[in-house]
């Protein structure tokens, strides 16, 4: 079988695995929610509204697809394509297993992070090209904290580069056999998962869409299908995410049950669900964290960034190199690092 | 100058009727019978005793306060009343501007609170009441002016407090009231480009539907209909 | 190009009246730099009924309709006002038994349309849980209004003299059950908001106003109370029984939009004191005083002011004899409030409007009439 030939099948199956758990999640947040809030949720659409996601799916699909008649058009209606298409992009290199996986990239690492930071574009089109000034402040605003973002988000990571020396995803799993990452780089993790919040602009951190002020931000305008795609985008983006702090922090699918590396189709079944149950307890604890938390300014979002996780996030790559070279016990620096910047936050948001 | 003087119609009628036999509402004139609330029915009615605000006695701080305006004002340039043992003082409009700053800034009185500014058409005059409150001294006062329908203007008192703004472009669109002096009188609560002052008296109740001008029934010339009509191009 | 050749200019942005954060039909039009707003310029009137001169054109005790749907979150103490204005001008007492349901169910409703607040403050700030579990409280203190006035918002229930039925049987049990439910949820959506950091962050400082200019503004209620000045009509001005009752009035001192929340949060508990005092005292006995065959008062005029759960709520009553009252002005404090609200938003951003807008606590029915 030709290369591309197995690429294309391969890419197919995911695009089809997207879709699917796209709309487990999206079923799966309005569940939550709603146990959170009291209330039941869907209930009507098949059992306790299984089939609420492909009902909302078909009539997404079949709505009409308005755009605004001053709309730049082509960047208006490319735009949620742009979102889409990198946050996909990403699922080219992640490892459900040691042998499922699209492709295994040797600098998975740096790929996924070069993706990861592209639906800013498709962002900034949204709010640009719908000529409406709540999309134009919301891609504004996505642009701003997408970019802030990405810093913390890529610094955190390269500790974990740094101790295993290697930017391939699956050596990185299978380097977390004793001892997840997690526990070598807390902070890192805290930094990622607080930045990957911000990325996927979740709760506390959906201000670009804050449904309160904007509206919606840069989808204000967009209906149907269009709308759609960027909801896809906003889940996929989850999976991925999630995904990767579970790979590179969390053990992957070989912590704590070193067994599930084997090649036999059980266990590499066995891997998978256990890649995928660490992968929706990480969304379920995004999806309470939205039940809980109220929005940040955009102000404090930024001073967040600028002035707390990016400070940190090299604090810990310098321990972290510090301890490739003079031996692991500064790991413990790293602990030390990591209540620092617990007892800072704490005292930033005392001081007010 | 007399409290008689204090009406702007004194010369329509004879002087020596007393403002609080108006008030009172006996007799209705030709004017008043078409107001709704001056039914017939109700014409007829002699009041049998003093209304209740008038039974109550003044209260202390209504007769403290009453010493304090006659001493600031003198005796004659205010017409002196008691509704429910509280102080209604009625003042020349000209002066209106000036009692309240007074009021506002004498420690005595000191009115920091303007409660409420309200205007009513009595069909022969607008009021236009001021009650006000002191939130350090707990004491109030009713103020009021008359003014005439012909020349129907009053001095803003938004420099006094800064909360008569809306009150008082509120009393301008509908009582057609000249609010003087008032920095941003434009129409506050009906539609844009109506034209019509619907707390006076003359102005009928309409009900809902019937065609009256000033009301827009037609969106042909908006923007928003243009927009759609043009199919979206402009 | 050098710098200084870029021209750059202010954006505004139109808020409302569609909006939903605006909670209702507000608008106000926002001159921004970037995020931050340099000013802003509320509209009103797109809920104008007419109130006032429909009000002219209808017998005394219909006016109460329309006075439901000023402040339709606070039907019972609207009507509260109006009522106590129109039997001083009839001369009429009510009866004992009158005065403590009028009580109960004006702080009853203190305490719902405060949770409705809260809900609507919450998902201001992005979180939606909150406005959940306020309706979850809301909706005990509705069906006791539903048991008691037969309406869940539109109540028409008092009337000179007293009220138009006697409390259902049990009622007295049930709203102390009631009142033990609320006062745990309104323990839970403390713990839920109050200390939550981002929640402070987005509250702590914004919309301050100094009491002075709330003053100047005649601002009343938990705007004033927030700013340190203790006054409430409940106490300064005792009407009705209020003057029997023991509770406390809070206050906080820093005028911001967290402050205001914390003091309507105050304010629900010393609610459920007065109710529970309420339900100890109230006696037996008729639900209507003696009260003439017509409601037709005397001429004269009357002023009164009564402690809604916005402020400062005041009804100018005016007859001139027969049936129908010759002017009927309210005095509706959110109307007051809201003016204060272009010197709150000075130097705040964007996301902060809708914040300081939600601490307001507007209800465009009152505001409009």
């Amino acid at each position: 079988m030709p290369a591309w030939i197995d690429a294309a099948i391969r890419v197919a199956i995911m695009l089809f695995f997207v879709f699917n758990i796209v709309m487990v999640l999206i079923y799966m947040e309005r569940k939550v929610l709603a146990h959170i809030q009291q209330r039941l949720g869907p209930m009507r659409t098949g059992f306790h509204g299984i089939l609420q996601s492909p009902a909302d799916a078909i009539k997404l699909m079949v709505k009409e697809d308005l755009a605004p008649s001053s709309a730049d058009k082509w960047v208006f209606r490319s735009a949620p394509y742009l979102v889409f298409v990198p946050i996909f992009m990403m699922f080219v290199a992640i490892p459900f297993s040691s042998s499922v996986v699209i492709r295994h990239l040797d600098m998975g690492l740096f790929y996924l992070v070069a993706f990861s930071s592209l639906s800013i574009v498709g962002m900034l089109m949204a709010g640009w090209g719908s000529d409406n000034k709540y999309a134009l402040l919301g891609g504004v605003r996505a642009a701003a904290q997408l970019i802030s973002y990405e810093l913390p988000l890529g610094i955190s990571i390269l500790g974990v580069a740094l101790l295993t020396q290697s930017l391939r995803l699956g050596d990185i799993a299978s380097a977390q056999y004793p001892l997840p990452f997690i526990f070598a780089q807390p902070l890192g993790f805290v930094i990622f998962i607080t930045a990957s919040l911000a990325e996927m602009s979740r709760t506390p951190f959906d201000i670009p869409v804050a449904e309160s002020e904007l509206v919606g931000g840069p989808l204000v305008e967009y209906s149907g299908m269009r709308w759609a795609v960027f909801f896809l985008a906003e889940y996929a983006n989850l999976v991925a995410t999630s995904a990767i702090a579970v790979l590179i922090f969390l053990g992957g699918w070989s912590w704590p049950f070193y067994a599930l590396e084997g090649v036999g189709w059980l266990m590499q079944i066995l891997a998978v669900a256990w890649f995928f149950t660490k992968v929706f307890a990480l969304i379920f604890v995004v999806f309470w964290l939205r039940g809980t938390l109220p929005r940040l300014r955009i102000d404090q979002l930024m001073t967040f960034a600028w002035k707390l996780l990016i400070p940190f996030s090299f604090v810990n790559l310098l321990l972290t190199a510090a301890a490739v070279i003079y031996g692991t016990a500064i790991l413990a620096l790293v602990w030390v690092a990591t209540a620092c910047l617990g007892y800072t936050v704490y005292a930033y948001a005392r001081s007010r | 100058m007399t409290a008689e003087e204090l009406r702007p119609e004194a010369s329509k009628e004879p002087a020596s009727q007393p403002i609080a036999d108006e008030v009172k509402g006996e007799a209705p004139s030709a004017d008043a019978a078409q107001a709704p609330a001056a039914r017939p029915r109700a014409a007829g009615r002699a009041p049998a005793g003093p209304p209740p605000g008038q039974q109550a006695p003044p209260t202390a701080d209504a007769v403290k306060l009453e010493a304090i305006f006659k001493e600031i004002l003198g005796e004659q340039a205010m017409k002196v009343e008691y509704n429910f043992g509280e102080l209604v003082l009625t003042v020349l409009p000209e002066q209106i501007l000036e009692v309240c700053r007074i009021g506002r800034t004498d420690p005595r009185l000191d009115f920091n609170y303007l409660r409420s500014l309200s205007g009513v058409d009595y069909v022969t005059h607008f009021e236009v009441v001021y009650h006000l409150y002191s939130l350090d001294k707990l004491h109030k006062i009713t103020l009021k002016t008359r003014i005439s329908h012909e020349e129907p203007e009053v001095d803003s008192v938004i420099s006094v407090w800064s909360g008569a703004d809306w009150h008082e472009r509120e009393l301008a669109e509908m009582f057609d009231i000249n609010v003087k002096g008032h920095p941003n009188l434009v129409p506050l609560l009906l539609d844009e480009g109506v034209d019509e002052h619907p707390l006076l008296k003359s102005h009928p109740l309409v009900p809902m539907g019937e065609d009256r001008p000033g009301v827009i029934t037609d969106l042909g010339e908006s923007d928003w209909m243009g927009y759609r009509a043009s199919g979206g191009k402009e | 190009m050098a710098l200084d050749r870029l021209q750059t200019v202010d954006m505004t942005i139109n808020m409302g009246p569609q909006h939903p954060s605006t909670h209702g039909v507000f608008r106000m039009v926002l001159r921004v730099d970037g995020e931050r707003i340099l000013d802003c310029e509320p509209y009103i009137g797109y809920l104008h009924r007419g109130f006032e001169k429909l009000s002219e054109n209808e017998n005394y005790h219909t006016v109460l309709i329309h006075l439901d749907r000023t402040d339709y979150l606070a039907g019972f103490c609207n009507e509260m006002a109006y009522i106590i204005a129109l039997e001083k001008l009839l001369g009429v007492v009510p009866s004992e038994r009158a005065e403590y349901i009028r009580v109960i169910m004006c702080e009853l409703n203190r305490i719902a349309s405060h949770m409705m607040f809260y809900g609507a403050l919450g998902a201001d700030a992005g979180a939606l849980t909150p406005f959940l579990y306020a309706f979850r409280e809301r909706e005990r203190l509705q069906g006791l209004f539903e048991a008691v006035s037969g309406a869940r918002m539109m109540f028409f229930y008092f009337r000179a003299g007293g009220v138009r039925i006697d409390l259902p049987d049990g009622f007295i049990r049930e709203c102390r059950r009631v009142l033990d439910a609320v006062k745990f949820g309104i323990d839970e959506c403390d713990k839920l908001l109050t200390n939550n950091e981002v929640f402070i962050s987005r509250t702590k400082g914004i919309g301050a106003i100094s009491a002075a200019a709330a003053i100047d503004y005649g601002c009343s209620g938990p705007i004033l109370r927030a700013c340190g000045v203790k006054e409430d009509v409940r106490r300064s001005e005792p009407y009705s029984i209020y003057d029997r009752l023991d509770f406390d009035i809070p206050v906080a001192y820093s005028g911001d939009t967290y402050d205001r929340y914390v003091v309507r949060m105050e304010e629900m508990r010393q609610s459920i004191r007065i109710v529970e005092q309420c339900l100890d005292q109230i006696p037996d006995g008729p639900f209507m005083g003696k009260v003439p065959r017509f409601i037709r008062p005397e001429p004269g005029e009357v002023y009164v002011r009564t402690e809604n759960p916005r402020g400062d709520y005041g009804i100018y009553l005016i007859s001139r004899g027969g049936d129908y009252p010759y002017r009927v002005k309210l005095r509706s404090p959110c109307f007051c409030n809201l003016m204060a609200l272009r010197e709150m938003l000075k130097d705040c951003y964007i996301a902060d409007s809708v914040m300081v807008l939600g601490s307001l606590d507007i209800v465009l029915g009152e505001v409009d009439r």
